[in-house]
């Protein structure tokens, strides 16, 4: 069972446009296995900050912080979820909040699967050879692209039109939602030193 | 009774010998270095690291007994080592010898046969025979004064072109001759490069003009969308002036411009073109990392110094930068300040041999500086690298390490002659530790080539082996599999 589980992710990233219909309408996807995923993928990103091989790797070892790399992948994954949602509930779109997750984490395998091997390659080069390692890179992301809209396209049912809209507007209402959050903090923030104030008035009086 | 005197016999022997001891170290009497030196490494980050030149001496006017200086912009050190300051508030040139005594002072000079004087002198040049050239700003001309005497033979006044406007007023402040006698001023409120004058003293050319830089969205702005009054009421867009220039051994001229995020220091060639090599990590621009308040530095002077190296000094933080021909920062050391080593407003830099002399306006003062044992040796390093000999370099490097094990160009010069010398192992590392990307991939290029030789038959024989087991499994799965008759199911499932 479970193997079969794992397994269907890798049948979505070479056969999409049937992977992510057998994944919406036989329920063959997996929560679990794309939380999998996610966390997969952020490992592989980390991974790649620090230990690309001297030749392509300009971070200073000063600034490595696991938890920004989290916050690089996990948080704008969710944040991609929830925009994409809210959206096409909107607009028509057929997909539930979990198909979105489970076909957008499904999306994201080919990172995974190239930027492992990409950073391990990376520390056996000379510098003529940086290509290929950036060519790897590059690639996973199309790759992961072309998986996206696939199944924004698949989970929804959307013409090709719509989908190259939704995803556009999608990443606008990400900017939106991370506006949104820096107004409520920096409001709670204000509220609760306000509230501070008066409390500390109070106390010394 | 005995033990006692002995004890303080011992005591009082003890503190003597540890008196003695911290008065003739040199710790008692260390002078204090008024400011700490540093370079950068790989990561922009600065890295402190021995003061590579020290403080020596101080010449002022009162010392010498001429009167203080007033203003002095602009110093000069010549091929016979004397020094020429142009003493600008008071309308006068001192000469210096090279022990720094008064020589001379000129505040006036004969031409045709008339006495003429200074006004307000803020250039100034000396060649090897010994010609006087002054930028006479107050007078709005350039003077030759022939062979160290005090008669002119040439006087330069505004160029008469159809570059310049009618009303355009010649105020020379910085000037350099190069040994064909070409006239090099850079005059304020002139945008298009460098004045070049033959020795008869007419106007030929331009040379080198900066680039006039503005962001997009202000010029979007200016051409597209504001309205004729606004334009006018606007600043215009113009390249940035020269502040400053210096000419090498083969009469390249090294400038100096207070362009903001661009290119500082430029090295011209005969044709005005830039030809500065800016090899390392970071161009030289001065300070890499600067807090944004009092933003990044401006270069006011640059001095040539031996082995294609080159000095700039910085008015805002009173910092001087030098740099190896490559364009790699050696050492920085300087600050602002009134301590002796320090500057307030220093106006020129120059080299005297193996020391640097700065001149400050705002002190009237000249500050000597002497290279300290980590500088004598990076500048021996740099000169035998420079001569190509970097097994001598990577000896100087070593030591160089051995006083400062954060110097990052150090490993490099060590990376490189372990690669000339075929430890290519050794030469990985030391890249490594420089940051040095281009040393590292040329010798890992060579070490991976030279593993894999020495292990061809190992990795042969794993690849073989590995794929004899990978069709013996299979055979083994398809013959078990028939055994079991389940050759016959459909697999496409």
């Amino acid at each position: 069972m479970w193997i079969e589980r794992f397994k269907f992710p890798f049948y979505v990233i070479v056969h999409p446009f049937k992977g992510f219909w057998e994944m919406k309408y036989d329920k063959k996807g997996h929560l679990t296995v794309a939380l999998a995923i996610v966390f997969l993928v952020s490992l592989a990103s980390m991974f790649q900050y620090q230990y690309a091989g001297f030749i392509v790797n300009p971070h200073s070892p000063y600034s490595f912080n696991s938890m920004i790399q989290l916050r690089n992948v996990i948080l704008p994954f969710f944040l991609w979820c929830v925009a994409n949602w809210s959206l096409t509930t909107l607009m028509d779109g057929e997909g539930k909040f979990g198909e979105i997750v489970v076909a957008s984490a499904y999306a994201l395998l080919p990172i995974f699967l190239l930027f492992v091997p990409a950073t391990i390659y990376s520390r056996f080069i000379t510098q003529e050879e940086t290509a290929f390692y950036y060519y790897l890179n590059g690639f996973a992301i199309i790759w992961f692209l072309y998986l996206i809209f696939v199944s924004t396209m698949t989970v929804h049912q959307y013409t090709v039109l719509k989908t190259i809209v939704t995803i556009g507007l999608t990443v606008v209402c990400m900017g939106f939602i991370v506006f949104l959050c820096m107004l409520f903090f920096s409001l709670i923030q204000q509220m609760y030193s306000v509230y501070f104030t008066i409390y500390r008035e109070l106390q010394f009086r | 009774m005995r033990t006692t005197r002995n004890w303080i016999r011992a005591i009082v022997a003890s503190t003597a010998l540890t008196a003695a001891c911290l008065m003739f170290s040199g710790y008692a009497k260390a002078e204090a270095v008024p400011y700490i030196g540093y370079t950068y490494d790989g990561w922009g980050d600065r890295v402190w690291s021995p003061a590579a030149y020290v403080p020596d001496r101080v010449v002022d006017g009162e010392t010498l007994g001429i009167g203080g200086f007033n203003n002095p912009e602009d110093l000069f050190v010549s091929l016979n080592k004397h020094v020429y300051i142009a003493d600008t508030e008071n309308n006068r040139v001192v000469e210096l010898n090279e022990k720094y005594e008064f020589v001379r002072q000129i505040g006036q000079f004969i031409h045709q046969g008339k006495t003429d004087s200074l006004l307000k002198p803020r250039g100034i040049y000396a060649t090897p025979e010994g010609d006087l050239y002054i930028a006479d700003t107050g007078n709005h001309r350039v003077v030759r004064l022939k062979q160290g005497g005090n008669e002119a033979d040439l006087i330069i006044l505004a160029p008469k072109s159809e570059y310049f406007a009618g009303d355009y007023v010649f105020d020379p402040k910085k000037i350099a001759v190069d040994s064909a006698g070409r006239i090099l001023v850079i005059a304020d409120r002139v945008f298009d490069g460098i004045m070049e004058f033959d020795e008869k003293g007419i106007f030929q050319n331009f040379f080198g003009a900066n680039r006039a830089t503005y962001n997009a969205a202000d010029y979007f702005w200016k051409r597209y969308f504001a309205t004729k009054a606004q334009k006018e009421r606007m600043v215009q867009f113009v390249p940035t002036e020269y502040t400053n220039l210096a000419l090498d051994e083969i009469d390249f001229v090294f400038t100096t411009n207070a362009e903001r995020n661009g290119t500082p220091i430029k090295r011209l060639n005969p044709s005005g073109t830039d030809v500065l090599l800016r090899q390392g990590l970071f161009n030289p621009i001065g300070d890499v990392k600067y807090d944004s308040r009092s933003g990044p530095s401006t270069l006011v002077d640059i001095s040539v110094g031996p082995d294609g190296t080159y000095s700039a000094i910085d008015v805002i933080r009173g910092r001087i930068f030098t740099y190896d021909s490559e364009g790699k920062l050696l050492y920085v050391f300087g600050h602002d300040g009134d301590r002796v080593g320090n500057f307030k407003t220093p106006s020129a830099i120059e080299r005297m041999g193996d020391s640097i002399v700065v001149l400050d306006k705002e002190l009237a003062r000249i500050t000597t500086f002497k290279a300290t044992k980590f500088g004598r040796l990076v500048n021996d390093a740099v000169h035998n690298h420079y001569i190509g000999k970097e097994k001598q370099a990577a000896e100087l490097w070593r030591e160089v390490l051995s006083l400062d094990e954060n110097y990052e160009l150090a490993y490099s010069g060590i990376s490189k002659a372990d690669f000339r010398a075929g430890d290519n192992e050794k030469a990985v590392k030391e890249a490594k530790y420089a940051l040095d990307r281009n040393a590292y991939s040329k010798a890992y290029k060579h070490l991976r080539t030279d593993v894999l030789k020495r292990h061809f038959n190992t990795i042969l024989t794993t690849i073989l082996a590995l794929v004899a087991a990978w069709i013996a499994w299979t055979r083994v799965r398809t013959f078990k599999r028939r055994k079991r008759g389940a050759s016959h199911v459909d697999r496409t499932l």
